[in-house]
C-alpha cells in the first residue's frame, strides 16, 4: 500500500516535470531534414526507375528467348515477294538436281517448306541446265545446306538475308541465261557457295544470342584514393552489354563494392584539429555505359567506354577521429629561487564510431566511369575482358558526402 | 492571444496542405521543441530522437490532409512521435535484444530536492531503466494508455506490460532517493 502512494507520488511528479516540455530547437535541424527529404524522394525515384528498368529488362530478355520461333514465321512472309517475283528460281532447284528431296523432307519448319514448295512450283523454267555431274551433285547438296541455312536467320537479318538471296538468284539466273554449258555452270555453282557461306557467317554472327546482348561476370580489385590517403577496395558483378549499332553498345549490370575510405585533412593539430574519417562501406553499383569499339579483328577487340554510376548503400560504418595538440604552460621555480616557464605539448584523440543502416543514402549518378578495355575472343561464345577504369566522383559520396577516386582494373568473362 | 495563434498556426497548416516550403519549416522549427521533448522520452541517445522527430515531421507532412483541424495539432504531433518511436522499438528489438540489469548508473550531478525536479532530470532518471520498461511506464503513466493498448502496441502480452511497468516502478522507487533529496518517511518519525 505504502509502495503504491509512492508510485502514484512519484507519477505524479514525473507528469508534472514533463508537462508542456519543449526542448531547445537545434540549429541545422530544419536543413538537416530538408536534405535527408530529398534523398528519400530521390531513393524513392531510383528504386521506381529501378523497378521500371529491371521490368523492362526481363520482357526483352524473355522475347530474345522467344525470338528464334517469331523469326521462323517472319522467314516465311519474307519469301513470298521474292518467290513470286522471281519465277525463273526454279531453275536454280532443277539445276541443283538433287535439290528437291532435303528440301521437301525438312517438316520441322511447316512454313520455309510451304515457301519452297512455291518456289519449286513456278511453271516456267526457260533453261534447263545439263544433267550435273557427281561433283556437282555435291556442290548441290552443299547448296541445299546452305539454303536451309537461309532459313534460320533471325529477324534482324531477313533483310540482309534476302538481299545476299536476291544476288543468288540473280547468279543463278545469269547462269542459265547465258551459258548452258557445265563449265560455267560448275563456276557459278561455286559462286552461289560462296554467297550462301557468307550468308550462314553472317547468321553466325549477327545471332541474338551472339551479339545482340552479351551477359558477363566480373571481379574488380582496385584503389581508392583521397588527396591524403589510398586504400584497397573490391567489387565483383553481373553485367550486361546490349549492342545499339555493330560498334556501340550500351553496357549495365550490378555490381557489389567493398570500399575503404581513409579521408583527412591535413594540417597542423596545434592551428586546427585534424579530422579523420575511415570509412567502410558494402554498396551497389548500377552503372549505364556506353561502349564504342574503335578497333577489332577475328579475336581481339579494344574499346573505349563510359558513363554514369549511381550506388545504394547496403552498409555504412565510420570511424571519425579528431586530433587537437595544445600547450601547456607550467611554471617550474629553480633551486635558485628563479621561476621557468616550461611547456608541454599535450595530444588529445576524441573517436566517434557511427553505423548508418541499410539502403539509407543513395547517390544518383554520383560517379563518372572512363574505362579502357580488351576483348578476348576465347571461344565462339566465351570473350575474356579485360578492363583498366577510374571512377570519379561527382558528388559528396555515402551519408558522410566523401570524396574518392576509384581505379582499378576489371576481368569479365562475357557469353 | 492564444486565438491568435491558433489561428496563425491554421494558416500554416493550410499552406503546409499545399505543400508551401515556407510554411513546412514553420511548422518544424515551431513544433521541433515539443517533438524533441517528447521523442527522448522514448528514445535513449538523443541522435535517435532527433531522427525520430525528422522521421515524425516526415509522416506529418505527408499526412497533414488527414489531420483534423478541430483537434489539437500537439496531440496529432505527439501520437506521431509515439507512434514513430515505437515502430524503431519494435524494429531494433527484431535484430537486437534487451537485457534487463538490476545495477544502477548513478549519473555524477549534485542531488536536487524536489521542487527543482526539471524535465532533463526526469529523462536522465528514466534513461536508467530498460528500453523496454521505460517505454511501458511511459505509454501507461504518461500518455495514459491501458495495459490492452500497450501489449497491442508493442507486440507483447498484457501479462508482460504489467510485470514491465512493475518493475520500472520499482526501480524507479529505488533511484529516486539517490537522486534527488527526498526521503520516504513514515509522518512522525525524525
Amino acid at each position: 500500500m505504502k509502495n503504491q502512494e509512492k508510485d502514484r507520488e512519484l507519477a505524479g511528479l514525473i507528469r508534472q516535470a514533463l508537462e508542456d516540455h519543449e526542448e531547445a530547437y537545434v540549429p541545422g535541424s530544419w536543413e538537416n531534414f530538408a536534405g535527408k527529404r530529398k534523398k528519400k524522394r530521390r531513393l524513392f525515384l531510383w528504386r521506381l526507375s529501378s523497378g521500371v528498368a529491371a521490368s523492362l529488362l526481363g520482357a526483352w530478355l524473355l522475347l530474345q528467348f522467344l525470338s528464334p520461333r517469331v523469326a521462323d514465321n517472319f522467314v516465311g512472309t519474307n519469301l513470298e515477294k521474292p518467290a513470286t517475283s522471281v519465277p525463273e528460281t526454279k531453275e536454280l532447284s532443277d539445276t541443283a538436281g538433287v535439290y528437291r528431296k532435303p528440301v521437301v523432307a525438312d517438316n520441322k519448319a511447316p512454313a520455309v517448306s510451304q515457301n519452297k514448295k512455291q518456289l519449286q512450283s513456278k511453271p516456267k523454267a526457260p533453261v534447263v541446265g545439263p544433267d550435273p555431274s557427281k561433283s556437282e551433285g555435291t556442290k548441290a547438296r552443299q547448296l541445299v545446306k546452305s539454303e536451309k541455312k537461309i532459313f534460320d536467320i533471325g529477324t534482324n537479318d531477313s533483310l540482309q538475308s534476302n538481299k545476299l538471296l536476291g544476288n543468288v538468284r540473280d547468279d543463278a539466273i545469269n547462269t542459265a541465261q547465258e551459258k548452258e554449258s557445265p563449265g560455267p555452270l560448275k563456276h557459278d555453282s561455286v559462286i552461289l557457295a560462296d554467297n550462301l557461306k557468307a550468308i550462314s557467317e553472317n547468321q553466325r554472327r549477327h545471332s541474338p544470342f551472339n551479339d545482340n546482348v552479351r551477359l558477363g561476370i566480373h571481379f574488380s580489385p582496385g584503389f581508392n584514393s583521397t588527396p591524403s590517403n589510398s586504400s584497397f577496395y573490391f567489387s565483383g558483378g553481373l553485367s550486361a552489354d546490349f549492342r545499339l549499332t555493330s560498334t556501340i553498345a550500351l553496357s549495365t549490370g550490378i555490381q557489389f563494392e567493398r570500399q575503404n575510405v581513409v579521408e583527412g585533412s591535413p594540417g597542423n593539430p596545434l592551428q586546427e584539429p585534424i579530422k579523420q574519417t575511415s570509412a567502410d562501406l558494402y554498396c551497389l553499383d548500377l552503372p549505364m555505359n556506353l561502349t564504342w569499339k574503335f578497333y577489332r579483328n577475328k579475336l581481339t577487340s579494344y574499346y573505349i567506354a563510359g558513363g554514369l554510376s549511381s550506388l545504394v548503400y547496403v552498409g555504412e560504418d565510420y570511424q571519425n577521429k579528431t586530433t587537437t595538440q595544445e600547450l601547456k604552460e607550467t611554471t617550474v621555480i629553480r633551486e635558485d629561487g628563479q621561476e621557468v616557464i616550461e611547456y608541454e605539448l599535450i595530444t588529445k584523440e576524441s573517436t566517434v564510431k557511427e553505423s548508418v543502416s541499410s539502403f539509407q543514402s543513395f547517390d544518383l549518378a554520383g560517379r563518372l566511369n572512363l574505362i579502357i578495355g580488351l576483348e578476348q575472343r576465347l571461344t565462339p561464345r566465351l570473350h575474356l575482358h579485360v578492363e583498366p577504369y577510374v571512377k570519379i566522383p561527382l558528388s559528396g559520396l555515402a551519408s558522410q558526402n566523401l570524396k574518392f577516386t576509384t581505379s582499378g582494373i576489371t576481368c569479365k568473362v562475357s557469353f | 492571444m492564444e486565438q491568435k495563434s491558433d489561428e496563425g498556426l491554421d494558416e500554416i497548416i493550410r499552406n503546409c496542405l499545399r505543400k508551401d516550403g515556407k510554411a513546412q519549416e514553420m511548422l518544424y522549427k515551431q513544433f521541433f521543441g515539443y517533438a524533441l521533448g517528447v521523442a527522448l522520452l522514448y528514445n535513449k541517445q538523443r541522435g535517435e530522437a532527433l531522427e525520430v522527430v525528422n522521421d515524425s515531421f516526415m509522416k506529418v507532412f505527408a499526412e497533414i490532409p488527414r489531420f483534423d483541424t478541430s483537434k489539437p495539432f500537439k496531440a496529432w504531433l505527439r501520437r506521431i512521435v509515439i507512434n514513430t518511436s515505437i515502430d524503431r522499438f519494435r524494429r531494433e528489438s527484431r535484430t537486437g535484444f534487451h537485457y534487463e540489469n538490476d545495477s544502477f548508473h548513478v549519473p555524477d550531478c549534485n542531488p536536487g530536492i524536489i521542487s527543482d525536479l526539471t524535465a532533463q532530470d526526469v529523462t536522465r532518471l528514466l534513461n536508467q531503466l530498460p528500453d523496454i520498461h521505460k517505454i511501458v511506464f511511459s505509454l501507461y503513466e504518461i500518455e495514459g494508455f491501458s495495459h490492452d493498448e500497450i501489449g497491442e502496441k508493442l507486440n507483447i502480452p498484457v501479462s508482460s506490460s504489467r510485470v514491465y511497468l512493475t518493475r520500472a516502478k520499482k526501480k524507479l522507487r529505488k533511484l529516486f532517493p539517490l537522486y534527488f533529496s527526498i526521503k520516504y518517511e513514515k509522518p512522525g518519525k525524525g
